[in-house]
Parts: structure tokens; C-alpha cells; sequence
């Protein structure tokens, strides 16, 4: 009996310890992006929440306990990094990082929230680079709520097109300027980044479900571009960018049914007026040039001349001519959506219109879209992220036709 | 029998409840995996929308501008010449002051400057000249009041006062008076004037006595001529011989008999 007992013992161990094991794969950890939060020029500060160290290439120092704020100095030849405790003098050629000492540490900078680490380069004669390195993903997590409306549940397909172009770019710009101080700036010349603050639940969600995701073509990854509004057209991208070559970037319809897909955008159709003295003033503040402050002996008709020269073959305007009086001007791409910009500042919206005159007076854009027209029309994405359409197929089936998806990490 | 001899020996009894508590916590700590290895509810994969665009959707606006058209517009407007500008309110003679002090004592000159202030009715100005500070009394754009005013102010105390010549600003309704734009009242630029003459003598002092005399009388400027050792007092400038005449009769008036009207 006793030796029965203790087989069956046996046997229930065996049967237990013998069961299929779950492996978890082991998460392969998201790459750390440079990006430039600004460019000081003149003295700055940043509130650091928590515990930092700064760390030199001779020895490391805590930067004291919680909210306290690091000054920082841009000077001739040298900056001045201190805090209400320490001080510290570093020269151009210094390697200076600001790091929390729990990843939960957070700095605040210009009333925005950050994660990772602060690094600082100096620019020569006084001015200092700001870097912010933090987890890709993050930085897309903000990058997307930024860039793309994110208030509805039924742009989620969308969104998530859009973090597959952001990350497919970052990465792009990390390869490229690997040699250089940062990676991306946080603007418009690169992405927009706003901070933790900025992330939309909705964004987060996206680029969370995408992790790792990128759009390749051959064997390297694919140039992507984004922009608002297509205004129902898309643009080949070397009429745009002459260096860069991409045959998925292409001139075509942006069609969805009988429909085209950016047609809820509030740019897909507009229109532009300019008087003769609007353009008066811009001639003045672009080519310090008067149409209309000269002084005449007698009553004169003067005329003011506008010709479109050169359209892409996406239809979008490429050169222009501008004749008033004795004198010439041409305007060449993106000159022409500065020039014509409006009293607010806000430039013409996009290359893709026709112009007329009103009574003579008045010079009228008739225009589309909003934004470079190359790549991903955020609208079209999210008028089909609306419809049903995944975001595989916003991306390789409509904007990006020829590119595959890759998981990264 | 079994049974029995498993539960009357309390050796046996013990062991079968340890094999059954190993048994339940192995089936307890297992359980949890179990579940995971249960394959998830087989459900339909969501996926896009069969979709497949055939059609060419016609836009005119597109459609026009891939055509690849060349607009071209004109704006016109007209260009006025400006207008006159308005004359300016102020213009600048040469005309006279009289200076009262002259040195570089500023708080001195300051004193002098509030003092005047209730010895004549004219401006008194306090200024600093290469490197001096200079007290004067001003303006007036003919000689005679700023020689009279000279007079009045060295009988008064101010001895050392005297007329100096200088750029002054005058209102632009007085300057197109041509009396005044006749600066040296000695040689009034205007000639073919009617004026009435009220006296030739050969005594300066007199002559500015009376001159003094007549500024207080008449709103017709005063002043002389000196022509072969004599002054000659003149009243006014007229351009119209009847309305000199009738100025004449005027000053003949007020005792003047001897007036007489010149051209």
C-alpha cells in the first residue's frame, strides 16, 4: 500500500512538471532618439521634477532633490550650467548629460513636459544646442497627437498609418545624421514634438499597436512625407524635392468611391484675395519695393502683372512671374506660398491653384489642399480610417503603393 | 479492508493527506497556466473593406489645372500725383535780439532770465552759445522795437544790453506780410510802397524817441531811413495810394500835421 501511495505521488509530479511551458518573447527594446528642443542663445532654465545627474566626462553629480531648476548660460567660448547649490564651467569640446536617476523623472522646459535625458552641445561662437534623448516611442506618442487630429475613435486606423510614417521617418533622420549632435528637431522643420503633456490617449493607443513598425521598400526603409491636405491630387516627389528619388511617391487621384478622400478637409477647396496694396506691402516687406509709394508728376495707370510659368505635372504651380512698372520678379516653389502669405502670417496654403482678377483690383487664388502634396494625405487617411480601411492598406495599398511593412523591434 | 486499514493506522492517514494537499496545490498553481494555453475564441479576422477603385472621378478643378494651364492676369490702378503740401507754419528770418547777458555763470544768466521776465513783455531767452550763456529778448524781425526795447532796458538797469542779429522763427501769416520778410528795417526790400513820412531831422535820438512815440499810437509799423545825415520817420506800408490816404488822415488826427505820404 505504502508503495502505491508513492508511485501515485510520483505520477501526479511527473504529469504536473511535464506540462508545455509559456515563453514570453523577450521585448526588444525601443532606440533612444536625439532631438533638438532648442537653440539657446541667451540664458535658460529648466525644472528638473526629481532626481537628475549630471554627468561630465570626469565625474558624475546629483543635481539635488526635487523641483529644482538647472540655469543654464550660453557664453563666449564656453556655457555655465548651475543650480541653486552647484555650479559648473564647460568648455566647446565637453560631453555633458543630464540624466534622471529613475526613469519616472520627468523636466519641465518651456512649460512642457519631457522624459530621458538632457544633453547640451555648444555651437559655436555662443550658442548652445538643448537635447532632449528619450525612447522612440514616446516621442511618437506625442509626435502623432501633434500632427494628426486624434479626437475620434474612428480615426484610430489613421492614426496609426500616421505612426508607421513618423517612426519609418525618425528612423530615417536617426541613420542619416548618426554623425551629427541630434537627430530631428521638434518642429515643423522635422516633426512636431510637444512632451508627454501633448500625447492623446487615442495616439498613444496607435502607436502602442504598432510598436516597431516601420514602411521599407527594397531593403531599406522607405521615404515618407505627410501633409494635411492633398486638395485631390498628390505630387510626385522629385517635382517637389529634386534629390530624392522614390517610385511610390507619385503623381495620382486621391480617390475613395466616387468621392475624393480629403474632401472634409476645411482646405480642400479655398480661396485667396490680395488687393493691390496687400501686395504692395509684400513687395515691401519681402523685396523692399514700393508699387504704389512713388511719386508720379501726373495721374498715371499702373499695371501689376501675374503669370503662372510653370506647373508640375500634378498640376501645381512651380514658377511664377510677378511684372509691376519697370520691374520683374520670379517666384519659384516654395517662394510663392511665402510670398503670398496673409496678414496673420499664415502662408498660402498650398502650390495647387489657378488665379483671376476680380474688377482689376483684386487678385484671386483659387486653390486645394493644404501642405507639400507628397505622401500620406492625413485627411484621405482619416476620411478611410472612417470608412473601414486599415491602416495597411492606407499605407500600402493607397499612398505608399510598392512598400512593405516591417517590424523593427 | 482497505479503507479500513488505511484509516485505522493514523501513519497511512497523515500520508494520504499529504499526497491529496500536494495534488490540490499543484492543480491550484497550474491552473493559472492552463487557462493560458486555451486557444482564444476562434472570431472572423476583421479586416479592410473590399474596395476597389475603378472610376476616374471627373473635378474641374483638377481636371483644368493637370491640363496644365498658364494663367496669366493684370491689375490695374491709378496713380495720383500728390497733392501741394500745406505751407509750413513757421519760417526763418534773419531778425534781432537784444542781449542782456552774456557769460558763464548759468545760474546767473537763470536769475537775469526771471527777472526780465517782469521788466519786458517779450520772451526771454536763456541759451548756450559757444560755451557761453547768453540772456536775450526776443524776437523781432525789424531793428527799431529791438533797439527801442534796447533803450528801455539800459535806462532800467541793464547797461551792458545791446541788439544782436541772429535767425529767428516767425508765424508764416506774418512772414507773407512783405514788411517783415524786410529783415535790415534800414533798407526795406520793398519800395514801390505808399508810406506816410512824419518827419526828417538830423537827431538820431529823436528820431527814436518818436518812433518809440508812434508804436504806441498806431498798429502801422514805425521806423527811419537815413538819408544824407537826416532821419527820416516813416509810418507803415501801404500798397494802395487810398489806403494810405486814408491812414494819413488818421495820423493827421492824432497831431501830426506835418505828415505827408510818400512813394
Amino acid at each position: 500500500m505504502k508503495h502505491l501511495i508513492l508511485l501515485f505521488t510520483l505520477m501526479a509530479f511527473l504529469l504536473f512538471s511535464c506540462r508545455p511551458q509559456l515563453v514570453k518573447p523577450a521585448v526588444q527594446p525601443a532606440p533612444q532618439i536625439r532631438i533638438l528642443l532648442a537653440k539657446l542663445s541667451s540664458p535658460d532654465s529648466i525644472l528638473l521634477k526629481g532626481t537628475f545627474e549630471l554627468k561630465s566626462e570626469e565625474a558624475d553629480y546629483e543635481l539635488a532633490k526635487n523641483n529644482k531648476i538647472l540655469h543654464i548660460v550660453p557664453l563666449k567660448n564656453h556655457f555655465k550650467i548651475y543650480t541653486d547649490n552647484r555650479s559648473f564651467h564647460f568648455f566647446p569640446g565637453d560631453r555633458i548629460t543630464v540624466r534622471p536617476v529613475q526613469p519616472k523623472n520627468i523636466f519641465v522646459y518651456r512649460h512642457k513636459n519631457f522624459s530621458g535625458q538632457i544633453s547640451f552641445s555648444f555651437v559655436p561662437p555662443a550658442g548652445l544646442n538643448l537635447i532632449n534623448k528619450t525612447n522612440l516611442e514616446l516621442y511618437l506618442q506625442s509626435v502623432v497627437s501633434a500632427e494628426m487630429p486624434s479626437g475620434k475613435t474612428s480615426y484610430a486606423e489613421a492614426l496609426k498609418a500616421q505612426a508607421i510614417c513618423a517612426r519609418t521617418y525618425a528612423l530615417k533622420k536617426m541613420t542619416g545624421r548618426r554623425n551629427k549632435s541630434f537627430d530631428v528637431y521638434a518642429d515643423q522643420r522635422d516633426q512636431v514634438y510637444n512632451g508627454l503633456t501633448a500625447a492623446n490617449s487615442l495616439a498613444v493607443k496607435a502607436v502602442k499597436k504598432t510598436r516597431g513598425d516601420v514602411l521599407m521598400y527594397h531593403d531599406s526603409l522607405a521615404t515618407v512625407f505627410f501633409h494635411s491636405t492633398c486638395g485631390g491630387i498628390s505630387e510626385k516627389v522629385d517635382n517637389v524635392w529634386p534629390d530624392i528619388k522614390a517610385p511610390y511617391l507619385q503623381v495620382q487621384k486621391d480617390l475613395l468611391g466616387k468621392e475624393f478622400a480629403c474632401s472634409a478637409s476645411p482646405y480642400y477647396r479655398w480661396q485667396r484675395r490680395f488687393s493691390l496694396h496687400q501686395m504692395d506691402s509684400l513687395l515691401q516687406v519681402n523685396f523692399h519695393y514700393s508699387l504704389l509709394k512713388r511719386t508720379v508728376k501726373d495721374t498715371t495707370t499702373f499695371l501689376f502683372k501675374a503669370k503662372i510659368l510653370q506647373r508640375s505635372s500634378g498640376g501645381r504651380v512651380q514658377k511664377m512671374r510677378l511684372s509691376f512698372g519697370d520691374s520683374t520678379i520670379y517666384l519659384a516653389h516654395y517662394q510663392i506660398r511665402h510670398f503670398f502669405s496673409a496678414p496673420s502670417g499664415k502662408n498660402l496654403p498650398s502650390l495647387l491653384f489657378k488665379i483671376k482678377t476680380i474688377h482689376d483690383s483684386l487678385l484671386v487664388f483659387e486653390g486645394g489642399g493644404y501642405g507639400h502634396g507628397v505622401g500620406l494625405c492625413q485627411w484621405g487617411a482619416l476620411q478611410m480610417s472612417e470608412k473601414g480601411f486599415k491602416y495597411y492598406d492606407i499605407l500600402v495599398n493607397k499612398y505608399f503603393k510598392g512598400t512593405y511593412l516591417k517590424k523593427m523591434y | 479492508m482497505i479503507k479500513y486499514k488505511l484509516f485505522s493506522k493514523p501513519r497511512q492517514f497523515i500520508n494520504m493527506i499529504f499526497i491529496l494537499s500536494v495534488i490540490t496545490s499543484n492543480l491550484l498553481v497550474n491552473c493559472t497556466e492552463i487557462s493560458l494555453l486555451k486557444k482564444p475564441k476562434q472570431t472572423a479576422a476583421v479586416d479592410s473593406v473590399l474596395f476597389y477603385q475603378q472610376a476616374n472621378v471627373a473635378d474641374p478643378f483638377i481636371d483644368s489645372l493637370l491640363a496644365q494651364p498658364q494663367d496669366s492676369v493684370c491689375l490695374k490702378t491709378v496713380l495720383l500725383p500728390p497733392p501741394p503740401s500745406p505751407p509750413p507754419a513757421f519760417k526763418q528770418i534773419e531778425g534781432f535780439r537784444v542781449q542782456t547777458f552774456a557769460g558763464s555763470d548759468s545760474l546767473h544768466a537763470a536769475v537775469i532770465k526771471s527777472r526780465l521776465k517782469n521788466v519786458v513783455p517779450d520772451t526771454a531767452y536763456l541759451l548756450r552759445e559757444n560755451g557761453l550763456f547768453k540772456v536775450q529778448i526776443g524776437n523781432y524781425p525789424h531793428r527799431g522795437p529791438a533797439d527801442s526795447i534796447k533803450n528801455y532796458l539800459r535806462k532800467n538797469g541793464y547797461r551792458g544790453a545791446w541788439v544782436v542779429k541772429r535767425p529767428i522763427f516767425i508765424p508764416n501769416t506774418l512772414a507773407s506780410d512783405s514788411s517783415i520778410s524786410s529783415v535790415n528795417y534800414k533798407t526795406p526790400a520793398n519800395r514801390h510802397l505808399f508810406r506816410i513820412q512824419i518827419l526828417a531831422t538830423s537827431d538820431e535820438a529823436k528820431a527814436l524817441g518818436l518812433i518809440q512815440e508812434l508804436q504806441k499810437a498806431f498798429t502801422y509799423q514805425s521806423y527811419y531811413l537815413k538819408k544824407n545825415a537826416l532821419f527820416k520817420i516813416y509810418l507803415g506800408r501801404f500798397t494802395s495810394r487810398s489806403e494810405a490816404e486814408q491812414a494819413l488822415k488818421r495820423v493827421r488826427k492824432k497831431g501830426y500835421q506835418d505828415a505827408w505820404l510818400v512813394y
